[in-house]
C-alpha cells in the first residue's frame, strides 16, 4: 500500500472523497490517483476484456489509471480532488 | 484569443524560452497539461502543501531558477491544466492567425491562434512489453518519481526497479529516502559499461555534478544493502489482480536472455527504466518533418540552428529533438526564444548570433553527455524484442497481443506501414492513441519484412492529440481562455 510522506510536508485540514460509497480522507491538491493509493486501490478500472489495470506514467499519456468520477470516465492521475467527489473504482469498459 | 508566440509545455525547454520571450517584450501565452510549471523534471508540489527541502540534488538547481518567475501573473499569461487537442498551420493566413490551436482546459474547450508557435512537450517512459507488463503494480519509473516529487507519495510498499538507464538509480534512492523499501535495481547492461560512464573523467571534469549525483545514489544504495544486479532483465511480473513478484534472468554474453537462469523476487511495485520516448504527436500532426531515432525517442522533429522546424513560425525544443535531458533541452529553449525574437524582428540577427554564442558550446557539451548516456542506456531491440512473448499485449488499450498482431501481419504480406497494421490489427486505435505501441509496432514491421525503422512512417497523428468528449467540442467557447 502506498504511504503519504508527512516528514517536511505540511498539507491543509482533510477533505472527504467517497471511494465506491465509503468516506475517505483527501487533501487540498491531490490527484485522485494519489487518494486511491493511500486508501490501498489497486485496480483502478477494467478492460473490455475483465483484465484489471491501474496508475502507469502518472503524467496523463497512458489512460491507464482511469476511473468513474462522479459517473464520467477521467484519468485519476490528472485529476486534483475535490471534496465530496465520487469515484467508482474497477469499472469495466463497455464494449465499442 | 491570439498572440505572438505560443509555448507548448512549461518544461524546462518551455520556460527557457519563455524567459527569453518575457525579457523581449513578445506577447506569450504558455500552455501546460500540469497545474504548476517546471514539466516533470521538476514537477511541483501542489500549491496546497508546504514542502521544504523540495529536489535538494544540485542537477536540480538549473530547472529550479527557471521556476522562479514562471507561472506568476504578469506579461506572459500562463494556461496550467490546458491540453493542446490540435495544432493547425495555415500559410496563407496573415499574422497572427497563421498557427490555430484548439485547447482543452477540464472540458472547456477554446481556441488560440498565434503567429509563432514552440512545440516543448517532452518525453514519456519508454513502455517495454512482456508478460504481466499490465498488472496494477507494473508503473513507469518517471511516475513513481513523480508522485515522490510532486505529490509527495510512496505508491507501494516494495520497490522493484528493471531497466538499462541509470535514472532508476536516482529513483530507487529516492525512494529509499523518503521511507519505501528498495527490492532492487535491475540493470540489463554488463557491470563494465556502467562503470565505464562513471570512471570517464573527461564526462567527469564537465559534468562532475550529475555524476557525483549518480555515484551517490549508488553509494547510498549499497550502504542499505540494495542488491544491483547486472547482465539481467524482467522476463515475468505475477500476481492475481494486483504485483505480487517478478521473475528476472540473465541476459547471455551474446545478448540471449538465458530462460534456465529465472529468479523471483517479491515486490508490489516494479518500476519500468528502458530510457525515454519523444511526444511528437503534434508536430507530426502540423505537419512538421521529423525522423526515426531508435535510441533516441522513436519519431523525433527536425530543426535549424535557430531550433525551427521545416514550417516557417514552427519552432522546436527539448526532447522533442532528440532525447538529451534537462541542460539541453533549457540550451535549446533558450535558442529557439532567440530565434522566435528575430523572426518577430525584436532582436536584430547579430545581437540573436552573439547572444546564442555561449548557449551554443553549452549545448554542445550537453549533447555530448547526453549522446554517452544514450549510448549506454540504449537497450536495443533485439533485447525487447526477446521479452514479448506471443501472449503479451502489444497494444495494451485494444488488447492486441504479439500473436494477433504477427498474424495480422502474416495474412497481410503487402503490408510494411504502421497506418495500414493499425487498420487491420486495431493496434494503436485505442484512448493512449498509440503512444505506448507505436514504437514497438516499428520495431516488429522493421524484423517482420527486414526493411529499417526509419523507412516506416509514423502512425497519423490526428484531431484531438488526447481524447475528449463530444459535450466538451460542442460547448466550445471561441473567444474566453480562462
Amino acid at each position: 500500500m502506498a504511504a503519504r510522506i508527512t516528514r517536511q510536508v505540511r498539507r491543509k485540514q482533510p477533505i472527504s472523497v467517497n471511494i465506491d460509497g465509503e468516506a475517505s480522507r483527501a487533501y487540498a491538491g491531490e490527484t485522485v490517483a494519489s487518494v486511491l493509493l493511500a486508501a490501498g486501490v489497486t485496480v483502478f478500472y477494467r478492460t473490455r476484456s475483465g483484465q484489471p489495470r491501474g496508475p502507469y506514467c502518472n503524467m496523463g499519456a497512458c489512460f491507464e489509471c482511469q476511473v468513474k468520477i462522479d459517473g464520467d470516465w477521467q484519468r485519476a492521475c490528472m485529476t486534483v480532488v475535490e471534496d465530496g467527489m465520487n469515484i467508482t473504482t474497477g469499472a469495466r469498459k463497455s464494449a465499442p | 484569443m491570439n498572440t505572438e508566440l505560443a509555448i507548448i509545455g512549461a518544461g524546462p525547454a518551455g520556460l527557457a524560452a519563455a524567459e527569453i520571450a518575457a525579457a523581449r517584450g513578445i506577447d506569450t501565452v504558455v500552455v501546460d497539461e500540469q497545474a504548476r510549471p517546471g514539466g516533470q523534471i521538476s514537477r511541483q508540489p501542489p500549491a496546497d502543501f508546504a514542502v521544504e527541502n523540495w529536489l535538494p540534488g544540485s542537477i536540480y538547481k538549473p530547472v529550479k531558477q527557471l521556476l522562479a518567475g514562471a507561472g506568476a501573473p504578469g506579461a506572459t499569461r500562463w494556461l496550467p491544466q490546458t491540453t493542446v487537442l490540435a495544432l493547425q498551420h495555415d500559410p496563407a493566413a496573415p499574422l497572427p492567425h497563421r498557427y490555430r490551436l484548439l485547447l482543452n482546459n477540464a472540458g472547456n474547450t477554446s481556441e488560440l491562434e498565434a503567429s509563432c508557435v514552440l512545440i516543448a512537450p517532452g518525453c514519456y517512459d519508454m513502455p517495454v512489453i512482456f508478460p504481466g507488463s499490465n498488472l496494477p503494480g507494473v508503473m513507469a519509473a518517471g511516475g513513481i518519481q513523480a508522485f515522490v516529487k510532486s505529490q509527495q507519495l510512496i505508491p507501494g510498499e516494495r520497490f522493484l526497479f528493471v531497466g538499462s538507464h541509470p535514472l532508476q538509480l536516482i529513483v530507487a534512492d529516492q525512494i529509499l529516502q523518503a521511507g519505501g523499501q528498495v527490492a532492487g535495481v535491475v540493470f540489463a547492461q554488463r557491470l563494465s559499461a556502467l562503470w565505464s560512464l562513471l570512471k570517464s573523467a573527461p564526462l567527469f571534469i564537465r559534468h562532475g555534478a550529475k555524476m557525483v549525483y549518480f555515484t551517490r545514489a549508488l553509494i547510498r544504495l549499497l550502504l542499505k544493502r540494495v542488491p544491483i544486479y547486472f547482465s539481467r532483465t524482467v522476463v515475468q511480473a505475477h500476481g492475481d489482480q494486483q504485483l505480487q513478484n517478478v521473475d528476472i534472468a540473465a541476459i547471455g554474453s551474446s545478448g540471449t536472455i538465458q530462460a534456465g537462469s529465472r529468479r523471483n523476487i517479491d515486490c508490489d511495485r516494479l518500476g519500468i527504466c528502458f530510457g525515454f520516448l519523444a511526444s511528437s504527436e503534434l508536430a507530426r500532426q502540423v505537419g512538421a518533418r521529423g525522423r526515426w531515432s531508435a535510441a533516441g525517442g522513436g519519431w523525433i522533429i527536425d530543426h535549424d540552428p535557430w531550433m525551427s522546424t521545416d514550417l516557417p513560425g514552427l519552432y522546436v525544443a527539448g526532447e522533442i529533438t532528440g532525447v538529451a535531458g534537462a541542460d539541453a533541452s533549457i540550451c535549446e529553449g533558450r535558442l529557439a526564444g532567440l530565434g522566435i525574437a528575430r523572426e518577430l524582428q525584436k532582436i536584430d540577427a547579430a545581437s540573436a548570433a552573439r547572444l546564442a554564442q555561449r548557449t551554443r558550446t553549452q549545448l554542445k557539451s550537453a549533447n555530448l553527455f547526453a549522446a554517452k548516456l544514450l549510448d549506454l542506456s540504449y537497450p536495443g531491440r533485439k533485447l525487447l524484442q526477446q521479452l514479448m512473448t506471443e501472449q503479451s499485449m502489444l497494444c495494451k488499450c485494444e488488447e492486441v497481443s504479439i500473436a494477433d498482431f504477427a498474424q495480422c501481419l502474416a495474412e497481410n504480406p503487402f503490408i510494411n506501414d504502421a497506418n495500414a497494421a493499425k487498420l487491420l490489427s486495431r493496434a494503436g486505435m485505442g484512448l493512449c492513441q498509440g503512444r505506448y505501441c507505436h514504437y514497438h509496432i516499428a520495431g516488429l514491421l522493421a524484423e517482420t519484412r527486414g526493411i529499417r525503422e526509419r523507412q516506416i512512417k509514423p502512425f497519423n497523428a490526428r484531431f484531438p492529440a488526447k481524447p475528449l468528449t463530444i459535450k466538451s467540442l460542442l460547448d466550445k467557447r471561441d473567444d474566453q481562455l480562462p
